[in-house]
């Protein structure tokens, strides 16, 4: 019985899916770029969570691998999503997503 | 051996045709023209090779070209004595003409594409002659049409000229769609246009199946071979240059239909009803072309018509079985009209263009060359022995004796005429007064005079090839000779002596008749040119309009419908990813609960 499995898997399940609400509500309904890319972060990793909670109740260690990939990726995803926005500002000074409608094709 | 001549035959004037046309603007012009004569000399000799060492016939397999369901359609050469011979003769006679034109086209801009067109051709031809099915031969047929329609338009700057040759193009396609209604007959009944299997099962089907096969052939055969009623387009195809006369529509691509026939005999010995038509036809077109040429004057347009009335000949001999009198005819002729085509080539190069018989006279002694060649094929189409049109004449003559009296007869009299029409050529060209004015006739460059002169031998001895074994050829003979003092005097009389012709023109109501052709051209114009243009006006008139609100309606209609949807699609990713969120919420409270 390891330290994970103190804890009832429902709770990692009702956590996750907290965090996944809070961060959906957020891309839904914030219009700052920044906090929108910072809800798609939290979407990410209430699901990597959930990941790692099965993992550990499954006792199968080789989807624990996984979310380190996914988190090295994401850092990957973050820093250029950063530039862009960086870039974006340089153009329109704002970082307001409305503002950057132009884009569409 | 075998293998490899026949294909270097096809693959000769084909790879000259690609060298001409990929190369057509870096090579110094006359290199294209003579790179055109090597590739069909090249086909010449390896036809020639073959006609000589192989003894027996044939079918060299090439490729499968499609197989779908139970159709089936392998393309192989048929090599037999026929086919052989057809093929040397076009490369041979090909050749000679590709010769000619190079002197004819020299100062022509567009020498090359002339060329690559030419060689083009030829391939065409040898396909249309050594394919082994229909289709096969179907190809080559089409591909002839095609480059008869690219050189009759070859100075397309003249409205005229691009007229004729959209003419030509047409009236061969309705010969063309007879064609190709044989030919999905055939696919229909066997899944196959083989020779060797279609000649076998034919005579398995009904009469009537047979004779609507056959009658399919024998419009295409009308079209291709300019008999009644489908011939309008050959005078017409005269605005081509003189080689191109010479060679698609006298020696080669018309004789096409003649070929088909003899190599479908099978099927035409099985349907009396359709050879029956095939010499009516041909008898037709042979009276109606000696007619026509009795007062043309245009020495082209004399030619075409004689070469109508030539065709009558062997489409009318092929019709009563004479097959071998009738390909021997079509040689014999490809020989002597090239030589009168290619000749006066050399009188309207040295009149500059000059083509109207009653503005030349006297030129017998400005052009000697010319004279002799032309004197020569006047006597060998005119049936002259010894000359070589005797020979086939008589053995077609005599297989029309031996199949009717009145068929035998009416030809006899065509034969009449044609002499009288060549000598009125003949003597309005070279004998009488000079009527060209200020111009200064020459004789043409040796690449001209060597293929005439080549021509003229073939054309004298072409009568060796197929000596008549048993022939009325005694009594013809005697026959033939008062025949040709007679018209020879009477032409001689009328058109040869210091006269002025034009005013020697008779106004009666025959020679209008003959001089308009008998209005062929004007009953086709009223009754199906005209009504199909006017409906295509009027089509055009009304169409046009309703396509017109048509078109407004629907642009309406689609911009109402997509109205709402647009907004959908406004770019906002918020609301994208909101529409999102809800579909997958449904989604899931749909599968789970």
């Amino acid at each position: 019985m390891t330290y994970l499995e103190t804890i009832p898997s429902e709770w990692y399940l009702i956590l996750s899916a907290i965090v996944f609400c809070i961060g959906l509500c957020g891309v839904l309904i914030r219009r700052n770029a920044m906090s929108v890319l910072m809800c798609i972060e939290m979407m990410l990793n209430a699901v990597m969570l959930l990941l790692v909670a099965f993992s550990g109740y499954y006792r199968d260690f080789s989807a624990q691998i996984a979310v380190f990939f996914i988190m090295i990726v994401a850092a990957a995803e973050v820093a250029v999503g950063l530039v862009i926005f960086s870039m974006m500002f340089k153009k329109t000074s704002s970082i307001d997503l409305d503002d950057w409608g132009h884009l569409k094709g | 051996m075998m293998l490899f001549g026949m294909i270097a035959t096809l693959a000769f004037p084909l790879i000259g045709f690609f060298l001409i046309t990929l190369l057509g603007r870096v090579l110094p012009r006359p290199v294209g023209g003579w790179l055109a004569c090597v590739s069909v000399a090249g086909a010449f000799i390896s036809a020639g090779t073959v006609l000589l060492t192989c003894e027996s016939s044939a079918t060299i397999g090439l490729f499968n070209w499609f197989e779908v369901g139970n159709v089936s359609a392998h393309f192989s050469i048929l090599v037999d004595s026929l086919s052989l011979w057809m093929s040397v003769m076009i490369t041979g006679v090909g050749g000679l003409i590709h010769v000619y034109a190079l002197g004819y086209m020299k100062d022509d801009v567009r020498l090359n594409s002339f060329f690559a067109y030419f060689n083009l051709f030829v391939f065409f031809m040898l396909v249309l002659v050594l394919s082994d099915s229909f289709l096969g031969m179907f190809i080559g047929w089409e591909g002839v049409g095609l480059c008869s329609y690219l050189l009759i338009g070859f100075w397309y700057e003249t409205h005229a000229y691009a007229i004729a040759a959209k003419k030509a193009f047409v009236m061969n396609r309705i010969g063309d769609l007879g064609f190709l209604f044989a030919i999905l007959m055939m696919l229909f009944f066997w899944g196959t246009t083989q020779f060797s299997v279609v000649f076998i099962q034919g005579l398995g089907l009904g009469a009537g199946v047979l004779t609507a096969m056959t009658m399919g052939l024998l419009i295409g055969a009308v079209g291709k071979s300019a008999q009644i009623p489908l011939f309008t387009w050959l005078p017409d195809a005269m605005a081509g240059p003189t080689p191109v006369s010479a060679l698609i529509h006298a020696a080669t691509m018309v004789t096409a239909g003649v070929y088909l026939i003899a190599r479908s005999h099978v099927l035409f010995s099985g349907a009396p009803l359709t050879s029956l038509m095939v010499v009516g036809l041909g008898v037709a077109t042979a009276v109606f072309g000696a007619l026509v040429a009795l007062v043309q004057r245009d020495i082209k347009k004399v030619l075409a018509y004689s070469t109508m009335s030539q065709l009558g000949y062997m489409v009318s001999a092929a019709g009563f079985g004479a097959y071998s009198a009738a390909l021997f005819h079509m040689t014999t002729h490809a020989f002597f009209k090239a030589l009168l085509f290619l000749a006066a080539g050399n009188v309207i190069h040295g009149l500059h263009g000059e083509q109207d018989i009653f503005k030349m006279g006297g030129l017998r002694k400005k052009l000697p060359f010319t004279f002799v060649v032309f004197l020569i094929g006047t006597l060998a189409i005119v049936g002259c022995p010894p000359f070589s049109g005797f020979f086939s004449k008589d053995a077609i003559l005599a297989e029309a004796f031996a199949y009717s009296r009145t068929v035998f007869v009416v030809l006899c009299v065509v034969s009449v005429m044609s002499s009288f029409y060549m000598f009125r050529l003949l003597f309005l060209t070279f004998f009488g007064n000079a009527r060209y004015g200020e111009k200064h006739p020459h004789e043409g460059a040796l690449v001209m005079q060597i293929p005439l002169a080549i021509l003229a031998v073939l054309a004298t001895v072409g009568g060796c090839l197929d000596w008549p074994q048993e022939s009325i050829l005694t009594p013809v003979l005697g026959v033939t000779l008062v025949v040709l003092a007679l018209s020879g005097g009477v032409a001689y009389f009328i058109f040869g002596k210091q006269v002025d012709v034009l005013a020697k023109q008779p106004v009666s109501m025959g020679y209008r008749m003959l001089w308009n052709k008998f209005y062929v051209d004007e009953v086709y114009q009223r009754i199906i040119v005209g009504p199909f243009l006017s409906l295509s006006r009027g089509l055009n008139q009304y169409f046009e309009i309703f396509l017109g609100k048509l078109d407004v309606v629907s642009l309406r209609s689609v911009r109402w419908v997509g109205y709402p949807f647009k907004k959908m699609q406004d770019g906002n990713s918020g609301t994208y990813i909101l529409v999102m969120t809800v579909g997958i919420l449904c989604l899931l409270v749909g599968l789970f609960l």
